[in-house]
């Protein structure tokens, strides 16, 4: 249960928000089914109708491109807002929808 | 295709023998002894890994990183809904396939758990049975893309307002098409003049939106809904 266990424990402090930083892969150059940390912008947060299982769809978008972010069971998350900065763990998955990473690791920035 | 086995009870075994026979690379994973013992006296040219399916690390050290299908087949719908997460949401793999033990969880083998293709005995069951003993009714035997598409099956009564039509001239929707007739042990592949006679079972493939339609052909009005 290695990742899922990192998952539980708070995430670490926030550290330099300001630029890239080192170890994340530009948004436009990800490749499907390899793991990868990315810093992006939230730049929509898409609603589902109450009537569906929840869930959180996010676009993160950097310079290079964009990626859908979905979090399932649950319909927000605190701090997750449009606009807001945030770096991401995960594994990208080719869906329907495009590519997408599915409940990430993820620090508010 | 890589395909990695989750549950090696007889259902998982016998799915690896068969897919190793069609020439497939299979890894079945267990973490009970006595079932990995019996998956090892299998073709040798499938690998087993003995371990928990519902970790991370075994699924990777299964190979989930560059396996084209993953097969989540445990008798538990606990289990499989978590391999079957796993699978989808940490190494991506392409077709996720699920088996429902309890039809009352089904609703959650969806592309919410990681899901593509759910596979449900009990409903599989109910849906052959159905269609042996019914003449004149719709019978679902198969849905496809989450319901969205179906593969039904009517036989025809002698009181259906199709006999002794030609399927042109039934003017099926467009959002469906007759994909085989069975008459008498054969199939008959079906074309436009094809005509439909008083017992022949009519296999269906059409969207949620064109059933009604269906129906009210090949059944009639009063049956229909």
């Amino acid at each position: 249960m290695g990742i899922l266990r990192r998952r539980q424990l708070p995430a670490p402090a926030p550290d330099d928000s300001s630029s890239m930083s080192i170890g994340t892969t530009l948004i436009g150059r990800l490749t499907v089914r390899v793991p990868v940390t990315i810093v992006g912008q939230v730049l929509g947060i898409r609603i589902r109708p109450s009537d569906e299982l929840p869930s959180l769809v996010v676009r993160l978008g950097d310079d290079s491109g964009s990626v859908t972010i979905v979090w399932t069971g649950r319909r927000s998350i605190g701090g997750v807002t449009l606009g807001r900065r945030l770096r991401v763990e995960g594994t990208p998955v080719r869906s329907a929808e495009g590519v997408c990473i599915y409940n990430p690791m993820y620090q508010l920035l | 295709m890589k395909i990695v086995i989750a549950g090696a009870g007889s259902v998982g075994r016998y799915m690896a023998e068969q897919l190793r026979a069609s020439g497939h690379a299979i890894r079945i994973i267990d973490n009970d002894t006595d079932a990995v013992a019996r998956a090892r006296g299998l073709d040798p040219g499938i690998e087993v890994i003995n371990g928990d399916g519902c970790e991370v690390d075994t699924l990777a050290r299964a190979g989930c990183r560059d396996a084209d299908v993953v097969a989540a087949v445990t008798g538990d719908d606990e289990d499989n809904l978590v391999i079957s997460l796993l699978a989808k949401q940490e190494f991506g793999v392409p077709r996720v396939v699920g088996r429902v033990n309890n039809p009352k969880n089904e609703w959650m083998f969806t592309d919410m758990w990681g899901v593509d293709v759910s596979v449900s005995t009990p409903h599989l069951l109910t849906g052959l049975v159905e269609e042996a003993v019914s003449v004149g009714a719709f019978v679902r035997l198969l849905s496809l893309e989450h319901g969205r598409a179906r593969i039904a099956e009517v036989t025809l009564a002698a009181s259906s307002p199709a006999i002794g039509k030609s399927l042109t001239s039934l003017n099926f929707p467009r959002e469906s098409t007759v994909v085989a007739v069975l008459r008498d042990g054969h199939v008959i592949v079906p074309r436009g003049d094809t005509v439909v006679l008083a017992g022949d079972e009519v296999m269906m493939l059409s969207l949620a939106e064109a059933e009604s339609d269906v129906r009210r052909i090949l059944i009639g009005p009063e049956a229909g809904v």
